[in-house]
């Protein structure tokens, strides 16, 4: 199934329909939903799959405490998460506008007291994504490959 | 108005004698002279808050105390005291006196444990639990709205403790519930850092028990 060119992770959280976050909380969602998109599946499939959306709770908050700045942020949470680097051009360059916004102690601030929000608002996305996508399948009545990078 | 809400509830419950006074002397709670009865009679070994009774060297308890102390439904109900009202009231009547500002002729006694003497330490116009005199205000009221639509939506009392809704519950919801749901999920911050508070609205949003009424 084609993927339109400005999918990126912001638009994946705006199409889940919940009340729309601003300023640092903006930034702390859209950086949680392209942790989720640059998830590797071969580490997180399978039976370490059941625990994926406790642990990046978890490392959410974890990886606040790596530095004052956002990059090392993203830089621990991809350590620890076994992030793979963005796979679209639009994500890397909304990651790195994101990264280089400015702001950087406010959006870590809410990271580490709001991670359970911010990754519960994630999973909503990805599952009303997922249900979409499930629709059209339906719809199209065609057979194509799983989603295996988001497959929650 | 009596200042002392106890001895409202003892004056509209007709004044019971439920234990009979075997002296005369000060009551060690209210500090009346009269009639008494020892404190071995009316308390536990296992009572602790003598600290909390202001004429303790007294040692005995005037009618009216010595019901607060005994009265077994006091103690582990819901009740709600006014002058010449004392009413143990169900879940649903506790969550409508809740659903407004607690007045200041107003007592709302509700035990979480059932273990401690709540209403013997409370004044008019809060809400008496386990640990703490809470002051009922017009947003407490609002929130126990909130807590009531999310009960109602399928969330539990501990998984209303939460910093987010459990999402076992949320995906069983349609898009628009789980929407209001996150929307309203952070209106109970308040309350979740000081759980008395969660503990009261969980008592009022319960169903009652077949066998019985009581909040």
């Amino acid at each position: 199934m084609p993927v339109p060119d400005d999918d990126t992770a912001a638009t994946m959280v705006d199409a889940a329909g919940l009340p729309p976050l601003e300023g640092p909380q903006r930034t702390a969602e859209v950086l949680t939903a392209m942790a989720h998109r640059c998830a590797d599946w071969d580490v997180w499939g399978g039976p370490r799959a059941i625990r994926y959306w406790d642990a990046l709770t978890s490392r959410v908050r974890q990886a606040c405490y790596a530095g004052p700045r956002l990059s090392l942020w993203w830089e621990r949470l991809t350590v620890q998460m076994s992030l793979t680097p963005p796979p679209r051009k639009a994500d890397r360059a909304l990651l790195a506008s994101l990264l280089a916004g400015g702001g950087d102690a406010a959006v870590l601030d809410v990271l580490r007291r709001e991670p359970e929000a911010l990754v519960l608002r994630v999973r909503v996305a990805a599952d009303t994504r997922r249900e979409a996508r499930a629709a059209r399948a339906a719809d199209d009545e065609t057979e194509g490959e799983p989603d295996a990078e988001l497959p929650f | 108005m009596d200042d002392d809400p106890v001895r409202a509830a003892w004056e509209a419950s007709g004044s019971p004698v439920t234990i009979a006074p075997d002296g005369t002397g000060r009551c060690a709670r209210c500090g009346t002279a009269g009639p008494v009865t020892r404190w071995r009679d009316v308390l536990s070994a296992n009572f602790g808050d003598w600290d909390r009774l202001r004429w303790r060297d007294a040692g005995a308890f005037c009618p009216c105390c010595a019901w607060a102390f005994t009265c077994k439904p006091l103690r582990i109900r819901a009740h709600v005291i006014e002058p010449g009202r004392m009413e143990q009231v169900t879940p649903a009547g506790l969550l409508a006196v809740l659903s407004l500002p607690v007045s200041g002729s107003t007592l709302v006694v509700v035990p979480v444990a059932g273990k401690k003497h709540v209403a013997p330490w409370a004044p008019w116009g809060v809400v008496a639990t386990d640990h703490e005199q809470l002051a009922w205000t017009a947003d407490d009221a609002a929130r126990l709205a909130v807590l009531a639509g999310l009960r109602s939506a399928g969330f539990g009392e501990a998984s209303l403790a939460e910093a987010a809704p459990r999402w076992p519950i949320l995906r069983t919801l349609g898009a628009d519930d789980r929407a209001a749901v996150i929307a309203a999920w952070p209106g109970l911050l308040p309350w979740r850092q000081r759980p008395s508070y969660l503990a009261v609205a969980c008592r009022a949003t319960r169903k009652p028990k077949e066998d019985d009424a009581g909040a």
